[in-house]
């Protein structure tokens, strides 16, 4: 890229994206319905006991899971907790300041909290009932920010989680502890697998899995969250829709999401 | 660990712990001889600068377990402070929760900062800041995972000097830093946290080989004058050693 | 260091000072001079181990001067794995400084300063090779927590070296209260139970008594339960391992500002003004322990402040500082012991007086 158009890009972004889109084509040389590719390493952080690096184009996230034992909560004492959170770090992109966590990542811990709560089943966390229960932090970090973080976090999170097991624990009624094998562990008992696929719209145009310089300029995003059996697990809708004749953004949105979850369930370990 | 309940993030229990295991893991001991590596020996070091693209200047290095991210912004300018002829350097270090052996509540502690003091001042000399008035340069180091606060400061310099370099400020030299252990009567070079933790004293020296010049040095635990002083020569001879690690992978980076 | 605001001319002028022969200094000092100090131990009623120290008292008024306020107090620790108690006992080490000390600093620009001090004197002095032995109570269950606290009443100049040499008295007045390990059983004499100085008193039916020294003495683990304090006329005993507590020698560098063409050597300089401090930015600090029977240790070195040093120049330093140290220390000790005969003195006066 030359200096004068990273200077235009960087004074009107808009004018600089709306030119893009008038040549069918997206400032990284992407058709309007292509998707970056995502790639998953599991399991190389030794101090987590699940972990996944994600990258999704140039977007990268770590995700560690550690486990803890807690005591349940008096009126759920046959579950076990699930904590969820995203941090994007000031490291990340020059939009974060250092502090506590952003709007935007209490917004996005919020979301990942809500999709993840179907994927465990609470209750087999428990290693005795109202005494001992696992706890499951799992931590994601924005290495790289480059637009759709919500999408790459997911799949980290998910990819931690599969990565995980659990020691096998007895709780001593005597003593009140509880000691965990070295030796002897299962893997989590996960109930499904949920991919997300976000979408923009930008001047009634449908941009799939956008960046981070596209995002702002967005007058729709959409998020649809499907598990391995093509099943819809959520959508999310932020902005007005848009009717493009036949059929209205959601409904293209929701199928296109399906036949890409068919095309990336093999990637994702 | 009674703490305010923090509603921008998700909570998890009030008190929950690490489990305890049964029976613990044959470890090494005081008076064994090292694992893995001679004594002079360091951990090999993967360094790629670059990676961030959304900072001026980054870098992600690795020595074994040891993972770190580090990227530059700026030169920008100072926010909210008075006029300065001497540009700043403000270098934050973060730990993700899943860092360490026990899991880290995110809260700022006081470990980040004493981190973050020790590579500014392994940098603060090697970047010409009276260049630069009115301005800061932020590093941001994110510690993904960590073994050894020693191998953090070290490693996390090296990282931090690479993105400087990477970001294309202007520096004196290039600055590389090693950790060395009293252990025993030996010197052990980049120490793990459990050596570390048995060592009678550690050394963490930062330099700028291309100049022979020592920037920091940051020494703890009891260690007789002669050992500290060997420490500090093992140390920047390693130093050089890194350097031409550097300078290669910021080479290569370069070419592509 | 919190650097006051000092012009380019002044700046020039100190260091011009310092570099010139013979050395010329705003007070007249020669550059390996201390100022004057004083130091009072047994300060505070209610620590354990406390101390008054100030660098450079003006001798007219009296006032002015580096001064610092340093006490340990010892708490009761559980020891459970699941706080922070660990079996022998730790130590915490905290520093802070009073705003009046820094009236140009800002409140998150103090508590930066208050913990890169708290940080350098825990790391030096809570570091396993100088852990005091008595700090155990019982092994597994209970241990002391030794909080060190140390307050920067007002600072001109040097507070490093005052904060070491404070926090060294006050934990050499550090007294350890006797306390005695409980056990609950049957019978009324256990094999090998044994009773110590302090335990002349009645025992109590079905109680088991006995006294121990220290956490780490392991005979009477598996049964003492609990623990308690015993009546006896002393504070307690001496806190293990008073006479290794460190002392601290900043060296503050003045080297020919980088734009001259001068070509004088760079001088090192002791105790320096806060005006000094902020003329020549680079210190290098030594924390010294010098054992009886060997040759000294040291305990934390720290290069601070912009500039950089040449390996040799550090081991001159390092050999320099190891003598002035060793003067700190040989004067230190001299002042505590003195400050043990005053206050066992007062106590036997106040004593005879009833």
């Amino acid at each position: 890229m030359g200096d004068s158009a990273k200077i235009f890009q960087r004074l009107h972004p808009r004018a600089y994206l709306e030119r893009f889109v008038a040549e069918d084509v997206r400032p990284d040389g992407r058709p309007f319905d292509a998707w970056r590719d995502v790639s998953v390493n599991v399991g190389s952080i030794s101090t987590a006991n699940g972990s996944a690096l994600v990258r999704l184009g140039e977007t990268t996230i770590v995700c560690g899971v550690k486990i803890e034992i807690a005591e349940p909560e008096l009126d759920a004492p046959e579950e076990g907790f699930l904590v969820p959170n995203i941090d994007l770090p000031a490291l990340c992109s020059p939009k974060f300041k250092p502090g506590p966590p952003s709007d935007e990542a209490q917004v996005l811990s919020d979301r990942l909290n809500e999709v993840l709560a179907s994927t465990i089943s609470l209750s087999s966390l428990v290693i005795h009932p109202s005494k001992a229960v696992w706890v499951l932090y799992v931590d994601a970090t924005c290495i790289n920010y480059d637009g759709n973080v919500f999408d790459a976090a997911l799949i980290a999170m998910m990819a931690a989680l599969r990565n995980t097991t659990l020691p096998k624990a007895t709780y001593n009624v005597e003593t009140g502890l509880t000691t965990c094998s070295r030796t002897a562990a299962s893997p989590l008992q996960i109930l499904k697998t949920p991919i997300s696929f976000s979408f923009g719209v930008f001047d009634a145009t449908l941009l799939a899995d956008p960046t981070a310089f596209e995002e702002p300029l967005l007058d729709t995003t959409v998020s649809v969250v499907v598990d391995e059996n093509n099943n819809l697990v959520s959508v999310v809708q932020s902005g007005p829709g848009v009717d493009s004749g036949a059929e209205d953004t959601l409904s293209t949105c929701i199928s296109a999401a399906k036949s890409r979850r068919v095309l990336l369930g093999g990637q994702i370990p | 660990m009674a703490f305010a309940l923090d509603r921008r993030r998700i909570n998890g229990p009030e008190d929950s712990f690490p489990p305890s295991f049964d029976l613990d893991a044959s470890q090494w001991k005081l008076g064994d001889p090292r694992k893995d590596r001679s004594p002079a020996d360091i951990r090999s070091i993967f360094l790629q600068p670059g990676l961030i693209s959304q900072a001026n200047g980054s870098a992600y290095i690795e020595t074994a377990k040891t993972k770190i991210a580090c990227a530059v912004y700026g030169p920008r300018q100072s926010k909210n402070t008075t006029y300065s002829e001497m540009g700043r350097l403000n270098v934050e270090v973060k730990f993700t929760p899943f860092s360490c052996v026990r899991r880290r509540a995110p809260m700022r502690d006081a470990e980040d900062r004493s981190i973050a003091v020790a590579i500014h001042q392994a940098l603060v000399s090697s970047v010409r800041l009276e260049l630069l008035p009115k301005s800061t340069i932020d590093i941001f180091i994110t510690i993904i995972e960590s073994d050894g606060l020693e191998g953090c400061v070290a490693s996390g310099s090296v990282a931090a000097s690479t993105a400087l370099a990477d970001a294309g400020i202007e520096l004196l030299g290039l600055v590389t830093s090693c950790a060395a252990s009293v252990v025993g009567k030996e010197i052990w070079l980049d120490p793990t946290e459990e050596e570390a933790r048995l060592a009678k004293g550690t050394v963490v020296v930062a330099c700028m080989p291309a100049l022979q010049k020592i920037t920091s040095i940051w020494q703890a635990g009891e260690t007789k004058v002669a050992e500290a002083l060997a420490c500090m020569d093992a140390c920047q001879e390693k130093c050089t050693e890194i350097h031409s690690v550097v300078a290669q992978a910021l080479l290569e980076s370069a070419k592509i | 260091m919190a650097s006051i605001s000092t012009s380019k001319a002044e700046i020039s002028y100190i260091r011009t000072g310092l570099l010139s022969n013979p050395p010329l200094r705003a007070d007249g000092r020669g550059l390996h001079d201390f100022r004057t100090i004083s130091l009072e131990t047994g300060v505070a009623p209610l620590a354990n181990g406390s101390a008054h120290l100030n660098i450079g008292k003006n001798p007219h008024d009296g006032g002015g001067g580096t001064e610092v306020l340093a006490a340990a107090k010892l708490e009761v620790e559980n020891v459970d794995g699941h706080g922070d108690g660990v079996n022998g006992g730790r130590i915490v080490c905290t520093v802070s400084c009073s705003p009046s000390a820094y009236p140009h600093l800002s409140a998150p620009a103090l508590d930066d300063l208050q913990q890169d001090m708290s940080t350098l004197l825990h790391q030096t002095l809570a570091h396993p090779s100088l852990h005091p032995p008595n700090l155990g109570i019982l092994a597994g269950k209970k241990s002391w927590l030794l909080n060190l606290d140390c307050v920067v009443l007002a600072d001109a100049g040097n507070t490093y070296d005052a904060l070491f040499m404070a926090a060294r008295a006050a934990l050499w007045d550090c007294k350890v209260p006797r306390t005695r390990a409980v056990e609950y059983k049957a019978s009324s004499a256990a094999p090998g139970a044994k009773v110590l100085a302090s335990g002349e008193m009645d025992v109590d039916v079905g109680r088991d008594i006995e006294a121990q020294q220290s956490g780490f003495d392991t005979r009477s683990i598996a049964r003492a339960v609990d623990f308690e304090l015993p009546d006896y006329w002393d504070e307690g005993e001496v806190l293990g391992g008073s006479d290794r507590w460190p002392v601290c020698v900043t060296l503050n560098i003045a080297a020919p500002p980088p734009s001259s063409s001068s070509t004088a050597p760079c001088v090192h300089y002791l105790d320096a003004l806060p005006q000094e401090e902020a003329a020549t930015p680079l210190r290098l600090l030594l924390v010294f322990s010098f054992p009886p029977s060997s040759s000294s240790n040291l305990q934390a070195m720290r290069i601070l402040g912009s500039g950089e040093l040449e390996s040799n120049q550090i081991r001159d330093f390092v050999a320099s500082g190891e003598q002035y140290g060793q003067k700190i220390w040989n004067a230190l000790n001299g002042k505590l012991k003195e400050e043990d005969v005053r206050r066992g003195q007062k106590a036997r006066d106040r004593f005879a007086r009833r």
